[in-house]
């Protein structure tokens, strides 16, 4: 694997323009699998997304539902984009946004695979395993304080909705009638349907969906090697910048880095062996990987420009959802005293057992990110 | 200790307050010199996140190992 990254990173230094064509084309692709995925599930499902989403009506199914996916796919990108396509496609924004927070929960278990790293030195492997989940911890945490207020209030879909009207309508005024998205994307939108138009009925609709998610598959995965080995220096000057300002420096360096190498879990995945030969403290770490929910947000709202016509504005609102449920988490649960430190408390705690003993650790994986997840949904249909 | 005038205490407490301001800022330095070296390192970390199926695998043998103990 080091070999293979190594010579990446090569052809990367050697070649950096032809690399930063690459990252253009793999955008592209990007945007044309999302709404590939619209036209796909607007297809197969017609006017029946909400019968067909109907499982996930109930919001903790549809919690588990994202977080189950993202932990397989250990790619939050990767599912808020799927999710924005759905959008597109129909899917109600009242079942994408449980989905949406579940992605957030699910990312996080990419960051405690790599703690797993450390685990032949006990102490290493305690400040390695805190700094992995003190991410799941605030997550999990900001689940259970926003989801019932936005079940309730509805503060997320309310705020996201202005927020997309605005944006939508000032971008059609400003391209006077011309969709440039549109125009740009449309050989990329006619190619996918050629390749499943062949086939009949609903199944056309279904094989555009698979082959959309199997592009972004492919292009978020991609993307990161290119973007890791062209911004490697950046990353460093940014964090260089961060040492010793602060929580918010900390918070900034986080979200910057996820956006340019486009994924939170290499942000939080970097940060662990840091925490893990003590270089860095537990509570430095914190604020950077919150910075990571913040830049992971921007893929969705990326893929939410692929998006045009009368669906432009529900794939934009739940792209912001997902933006503005992180910026919300971080003003209530960072910016207050008492709930900041919940997070810390529980990773310390859930460090000191997998010290211990690493059965609490598989315990925890597997609980945390499968079978209470898969229980919830469980219940949730004999319900 | 206990022969000290009240003012020779005071200057005392003083230059020990001092120093240990010194002594923090001088310890505040060797930490963030010692973050900057570790991002200077940070090229190793950076493929971290490819490396989760060795990570795995090292668990499972460590895992292995403390149950045979």
């Amino acid at each position: 694997m080091e070999n293979v990254s190594q010579v990446d990173a090569t052809v990367t230094e050697a070649n950096p323009w032809k690399s930063w064509l690459l990252v253009l084309l793999l955008v592209y692709l990007l945007l044309a699998a999302v709404g590939a995925i619209g036209d796909g599930f607007k297809s197969a499902a017609g006017d029946n997304a909400r019968e067909l989403f109907s499982f996930a009506s109930n919001p903790f199914i549809a919690l588990t539902v994202g977080l189950v996916a993202t932990a397989l796919i250990q790619s939050s990108s990767t599912v808020t984009s799927i999710i924005v396509g759905l959008v597109a496609g129909g899917l109600p924004i009242s079942i994408a946004i449980p989905m949406a927070m579940g992605a957030n929960i699910g990312t996080s278990l990419t960051s405690t695979l790599v703690s797993l790293g450390h685990v032949r030195n006990g102490v290493e492997f305690r400040r390695a395993f805190a700094a992995a989940t003190v991410h799941d911890s605030f997550n999990l945490l900001a689940v259970a304080v926003i989801l019932p207020v936005e079940l309730i209030f509805k503060p997320l879909e309310r705020s996201s909705r202005v927020v997309a009207d605005l944006l939508v309508s000032d971008a059609s005024v400003s391209m006077s009638d011309f969709n440039f998205m549109k125009a740009l994307l449309t050989p990329a939108d006619e190619i996918f349907s050629a390749l499943t138009a062949w086939l009949p009925g609903i199944f056309s609709g279904i094989a555009l969906i698979i082959l959309g998610i199997a592009t972004i598959l492919f292009v978020v995965s991609h993307i990161g090697k290119i973007l890791r080995s062209l911004l490697v220096g950046k990353a460093k000057d940014i964090m260089h910048a961060a040492v010793g300002r602060g929580p918010v420096a900390g918070m900034f360096s986080g979200t910057v880095i996820t956006i340019l190498v486009q994924s939170s879990s290499t942000t939080t995945a970097l940060i662990v062996p840091l925490a893990g030969n003590g270089v860095f403290t537990l509570r430095q770490i914190y604020p950077f990987t919150l910075g990571a929910n913040i830049g992971t947000t921007i893929t969705a709202l990326l893929a939410a420009t692929a998006i045009h016509g009368p669906m432009a504005v529900l794939a934009l609102q739940i792209a912001l959802v997902h933006l503005f449920f992180n910026l919300l988490a971080i003003a209530i649960i960072f910016g207050t005293p008492i709930l900041r430190s919940i997070p810390i408390f529980m990773a310390e705690f859930l460090a000191t057992l997998a010290q211990r003993n690493k059965l609490y650790v598989i315990a925890y994986i597997l609980g945390v990110f499968f079978f209470i997840p898969l229980a919830i949904i469980g219940v949730g249909r004999l319900i | 200790m206990a022969g000290l005038s009240r003012e020779e205490k005071e200057q005392r407490i003083n230059e020990l307050r001092e120093a240990l301001s010194q002594l923090e800022a001088e310890l505040a330095k060797d930490i963030e010199r010692e973050q900057h070296e570790a991002i200077d390192q940070l090229d190793a970390h950076f493929d971290a996140v490819e490396t989760k199926l060795h990570n795995l695998k090292a668990f499972w043998q460590t895992l292995k190992e403390e149950w045979h103990k």
